[in-house]
């Protein structure tokens, strides 16, 4: 009689692709805290690390070489577009997002080439969790 | 913002803040022990920049505690401190004293609300 064995068969499956990684640049301790639990809410995003001021990031930018960087605007040392032409030139290829609680009028200019969007701080921290989903997810940017 | 105009603190902020993470109300309770520890800086800064004349250093100051009061939910202190950003940038004299109580007063009442909260 013929012994029939159990075969599992492993079916190929598409390998997912890694998390991207998230630096969150922000010199309050409560803002990082906040937006690192933000950023957990949203799908394959990995924080790997923070900074508190325009040089620590781009510092950190060389060193950890994150995906993203979510980047105020305001920050000791050096910000606003000195930062994003920093970050830029040690990781060309890093997308930034700007949150900050500078007017919108200020901060839409600095969205082009390299910076993905701009979000006010200043929004209720759900739409501020929407803004993020908007503009890093897919599912977002297909809602657009 | 949804708190009423005379609240301190947004409960629908609040909550959501509390329901976020695997843990409910961890992260609420961490945000507040971090504001309530930066919260002698924020108004240091601000002070600093008052005694000093500096229209500049007290726009950088009330724009730093703004965005700090905005995520833990504390409205009536944003609205203080986006109030002397405003002016500040704008470039309109305030008067030290003035400016000075009433952001003390606002820090002070949010400080109070939030222990009260993680009490």
């Amino acid at each position: 009689m013929p012994i029939l064995r159990s075969v599992t068969i492993e079916t190929a499956t598409p390998r997912e692709s890694a998390p991207r990684r998230v630096l969150v640049a922000d010199d309050q301790a409560s803002t990082r805290r906040f937006l690192r639990a933000v950023l957990e809410e949203l799908p394959d995003l990995d924080v790997i690390g923070e900074a508190v001021d325009g040089m620590e990031t781009v510092a950190q930018v060389q060193a950890l070489q994150p995906d993203i960087v979510l980047l105020d605007l305001s920050m000791p040392v050096f910000d606003g577009s000195d930062a994003i032409a920093g970050i830029l030139r040690v990781k060309p290829d890093a997308s930034v997002v700007i949150v900050s609680g500078m007017d919108p009028e200020y901060g839409d200019p600095l969205v082009g080439p390299g910076v993905l969007g701009f979000v006010w701080k200043g929004l209720p921290p759900f739409e501020l969790l929407e803004r993020l989903r908007d503009i890093l997810t897919p599912e977002g940017s297909a809602a657009r | 913002m949804t708190a009423g105009a005379d609240d301190v603190l947004d409960e629908q902020v609040l909550s959501w803040i509390r329901n976020l993470g695997q843990e409910p109300g961890k992260l609420l309770e961490e945000m507040v022990g971090l504001f309530v520890a930066d919260a002698p800086r924020l108004m240091a800064e601000i002070d600093a920049a008052l005694a000093g004349g500096s229209t500049a250093g007290l726009a950088r100051a009330a724009h730093r505690l703004k965005g700090a009061a905005a995520h833990i939910g504390a409205v009536r202190l944003c609205r203080t401190a986006t109030e002397v950003e405003a002016r500040a940038t704008a470039g309109t004299p305030q008067e030290a004293s003035c400016t000075s109580a009433a952001v003390h007063g606002e820090m002070d009442a949010t400080l109070q609300a939030l222990e009260g909260l993680v009490a």
